[in-house]
């Protein structure tokens, strides 16, 4: 559901935001399963947030479940394109303007294997995760 | 360690007219010789015509060592059973963990004292398939504990191989669950890195991809496991890269 907003084009320089359940951190970080796609057919990818129409902290609000807690990642574009077989596409969704898809294979072949070792290579903290006590936006 | 001596009758090619200059050589169907890996050269012509010992006699060895370790490992399990079956005390394995009631426990291999933060790991991620249901995260990822076992075997088949090859001690990796029902092993030492995914199908291959972060466009490794061989060379060298120094 892409009505009503345009579908746009992502320019390499902005970013990519994406929660991060607490129960997939390990040792301060993101486990590299977290990188994965989700839906089918043409909705299926990566479900991240574009910068351009998204805080890291309105993309951490978004999570459905009260209870949810962790942290949120960033990611460059430019950092994700070139990955091989990533594609990034706007995929605006009615209450979500900044919903953008992550496409390319991300498990059960090398190839997948491949993008998600190098997903661990270009994630950074938004918000990191530290606790139920408290959490810190990350410069 | 003595051998079990083994008639040459069995073995020899005679060549008349060589002499071997032994006086006290005995006929051949009374002569007895210890079975050599590797042909033993008898002269410097002889030395300067055997072949090198290529690396793929060696990747060779390590499986058949590894093999061994297997087929040893099941031995002493069905004898522990059996003993644990007549109430008669227990055999003291030499493990790095206490024994534990989990069924988890007994794809641990027999791994030394030296591995401890490898089956530290190990213990600590029995956690991915114990997992309470957590109402908070409906994306969970999950795994099964026959894919966690699976993936456990690749892990402690390759450190014992390196450790019991080079002396090195890998690092411990990052266990989780992956997509799919997978199961991810993940290694950092900068600048060395490598994630090998297990499938939760257990007729597809795991695959792995590894890269040198000072040189990643000419200087990775990838790949599919042989479900045949225990030990896959490509990731048996980059996990060397991790061991500690």
């Amino acid at each position: 559901m892409s009505e009503p907003w345009p579908i746009e084009q992502i320019p390499d320089a902005d970013l990519l935001f994406m929660r991060v359940h607490r129960n997939d951190i390990q040792n301060g970080q993101p486990i590299p399963g977290v990188f994965k796609n989700r839906g089918e057919g043409e909705q299926e990818g990566m479900s991240t947030d574009w910068s351009s129409y998204s805080t890291a902290e309105q993309t951490k609000l978004r999570a459905t479940k009260p209870a949810w807690r962790g942290g949120v990642i960033q990611m460059g574009v430019g950092h994700v394109r070139k990955i091989p077989r990533q594609t990034v596409e706007h995929a605006p969704l009615l209450v979500n303007r900044a919903h953008t898809n992550v496409k390319g294979p991300k498990s059960g072949s090398v190839e997948g294997t491949q993008a998600r070792y190098l997903f661990m290579k270009v994630w950074r903290w938004a918000i990191r995760y530290e606790g139920d006590a408290s959490a810190s936006t990350a410069a | 360690m003595r051998r079990n001596p083994i008639n040459i009758e069995l073995l020899e090619v005679e060549e008349p007219g060589v002499e071997t200059g032994c006086s006290d050589w005995l006929p051949s169907r009374e002569r007895e010789m210890q079975p050599l890996g590797f042909a033993a050269p008898q002269s410097h012509e002889d030395w300067s015509n055997a072949p090198a010992i290529t690396t793929q006699d060696v990747y060779r060895l390590a499986a058949e060592l590894a093999q061994m370790r297997e087929q040893i490992s099941q031995q002493l399990t069905e004898i522990q059973q059996k003993l644990s079956q007549r109430r008669e005390p227990r055999l003291r394995w030499h493990r790095t963990k206490p024994d534990r009631k989990d069924t988890g426990q007994r794809v641990l291999r027999f791994l030394p004292a030296d591995l401890s933060p490898v089956s530290d790991a190990i213990e600590n991620s029995k956690a991915i398939f114990n997992r309470p249901p957590d109402p908070s995260d409906d994306l969970a990822l999950r795994c099964s504990q026959e894919t966690w076992r699976r993936a456990i075997k690749i892990l402690t088949d390759h450190a014992l191989t390196v450790w019991e090859k080079a002396k090195a001690i890998i690092r411990a990796p990052v266990i989780s669950a992956g997509p799919d029902g997978s199961v991810d092993l993940y290694w950092t030492a900068e600048p060395y890195g490598l994630l090998l995914n297990v499938p939760a199908d257990p007729t597809q291959p795991a695959t792995y991809f590894g890269d040198d972060a000072t040189n990643p466009d000419s200087n990775r490794t990838s790949g599919k496991l042989n479900s045949s061989k225990l030990i896959d060379p490509g990731v048996l060298m980059w996990l060397a890269h991790t061991a500690e120094q």
